[in-house]
């Protein structure tokens, strides 16, 4: 074989080496993205998965209190509405009768508006806002402390899991100020504009730093990560707690 | 002079001619909004330009004049800043997409002004040219292979199907090729001329492969071919 013919040999096993290295280098890049795909496929999967048991979580959660608030309402409510019913409605007096017949009315409007609060469709006919009212209203009519809401624009572009993820957020929230700060004021921010809701108590307020027995505020924390919002906590021992849930930006 | 022109003609060049021809037709057959998309008009550019100056080279091969020039001038200047292009077309971040704009322009300032001063002769071989657009283009491609697997924004897309994959590699091989050729190239002309000869036909059938990834991508059957880049920035 000349030294040419060689040449050509080298050169045409350098090729078709230069051809083998091309097509394992396509091989290689589509088998790592295929792979980088999978394991994003796995961890969506998981999140997914996490997502879907803190919703159903959450609904058990608003669902146990829904139960026990109608429990409530039922025995203290509308059972003492039936009694007065009762009795107007044995009086022989005509007036009695008829302010029997308007305490059967008062009760089919409390069972009506009762039943409503038995599934979760109110979660997505109330406004933010007007939930907040309705629980810091709550808190005030315990006399427990003083509330204020102040409240910028309304937030609107939220889906029935993340509402009801917030809901229940800041009702844990909220629970926690009346379990644990004894504060004298409560208040709640919410801006529209900056998608956030601030929780500020004038309570006794705790170390953060401090590791806590329960796991309340990781859970908080965790769930509103889950709809894709941020959870912060600041508190000093003596100067209360500010909690600012930065809502999911749809 | 037309009929020696004529003569001249071998298949790389036809080659070039069918896929330049059917690529710049589909461009222009092309809806008007992706028409208007800046990596189509590069790709039909770069096609455009392959033609036109292997016509100018081959054409002064048929006066058996020096054609050096032209593709110190064409292929390894103007072609290399439509590559670059391409590539950041191609690339997601802002700021890699300016890392491979400051290639182009430090290529301008290193290569091309020296040449339009004189300073680099226009008939030379273009070796220093040639490794600093190879080197430039081979750093680019690497940027996107990097974005394309670790960039989540990437992983919607299916690499077989998406043409930028395509051209970006076949351009890796094209330059990988042309650097390694343009480093032994004084070597091979002195000593082994045919061998320089086997070595060019490897860049050729590489430079063939890159501009039927251009008409493919142009063409795209059926949309089989995804062309956009996840997020443009711009």
């Amino acid at each position: 074989m000349s030294e040419i013919e060689s040449q050509y040999l080298v050169f045409l096993f350098g090729g078709i080496f230069f051809a083998l290295l091309m097509t394992l280098f396509v091989v290689g890049i589509v088998f790592a993205h295929q792979q980088r795909q999978l394991r994003n496929k796995q961890k969506l999967d998981q999140v997914k998965a996490e997502y879907e048991k803190t919703i159903l979580n959450t609904e058990f959660e608003i669902q146990q209190q829904t139960l026990s608030y109608v429990g409530r309402e039922l025995h203290d409510n509308i059972g003492q509405l039936l009694s007065l019913a009762k009795l107007y409605l044995n009086s022989s007096k005509p007036e009695k009768l008829a302010e029997g017949k308007e305490y059967i009315n008062e009760i089919i409007r409390e069972v009506r508006s009762l039943s409503k609060s038995l599934n979760l469709d109110w979660v997505e006919s109330i406004s933010l806002e007007k939930f907040v009212e309705n629980e810091l209203n709550k808190i005030q009519s315990t006399g427990f402390c003083e509330i204020h809401l102040e409240a910028q624009g309304t937030i609107e572009d939220l889906s029935k899991d993340q509402k009801l993820i917030l809901i229940r957020v800041i009702q844990e929230c909220l629970n926690n100020i009346l379990k644990h700060a004894h504060p004298s004021k409560i208040q709640v921010k919410i801006s529209a504009s900056q998608k956030s809701i601030q929780i500020l108590d004038d309570g006794k307020g705790f170390n953060p730093a401090v590791a806590s027995k329960g796991s309340g505020m990781a859970n908080l924390k965790k769930r509103m990560e889950t709809i894709g919002g941020k959870f912060s906590l600041e508190s000093e021992v003596g100067k209360g707690t500010k909690i600012e849930l930065i809502l999911p930006a749809n | 002079m037309v009929v020696g022109f004529l003569k001249s003609l071998d298949y790389y060049i036809i080659i070039i001619y069918v896929f330049s021809l059917l690529g710049i037709t589909a461009y222009f057959r092309l809806p008007k909004e992706r028409r208007k998309q800046r990596v189509n008009k590069f790709v039909a550019g770069s096609l455009a330009l392959v033609s036109f100056y292997e016509s100018l080279a081959y054409f002064l091969v048929s006066l058996h004049t020096v054609n050096a020039w032209v593709y110190l001038l064409f292929f390894h200047h103007f072609a290399v800043y439509l590559n670059l292009a391409i590539i950041q077309e191609f690339v997601l971040n802002k700021k890699r997409k300016w890392i491979i704009r400051g290639f182009i322009l430090v290529h301008i300032v290193f290569s091309g002004l020296p040449l339009l001063l004189g300073i680099i002769p226009i008939n030379d071989n273009g070796e220093y040219s040639s490794i600093l657009g190879s080197t430039f283009i081979i750093v680019s491609c690497w940027i996107f292979f990097y974005e394309l697997v670790l960039d989540d924004r990437y992983l919607a897309i299916k690499p077989i199907r998406f043409s930028g994959f395509w051209l970006i590699t076949s351009l890796l091989f094209l330059f990988s090729g042309s650097f390694m050729i343009l480093i032994s190239y004084s070597y091979l002309i002195n000593n082994y001329l045919e061998m320089y000869y086997v070595v060019i036909e490897v860049t050729r059938t590489s430079a063939m492969i890159f501009y039927a990834f251009c008409f493919i991508t142009l063409a795209n059957w059926k949309g089989y071919f995804q062309t956009q880049t996840p997020v443009s920035y711009e």
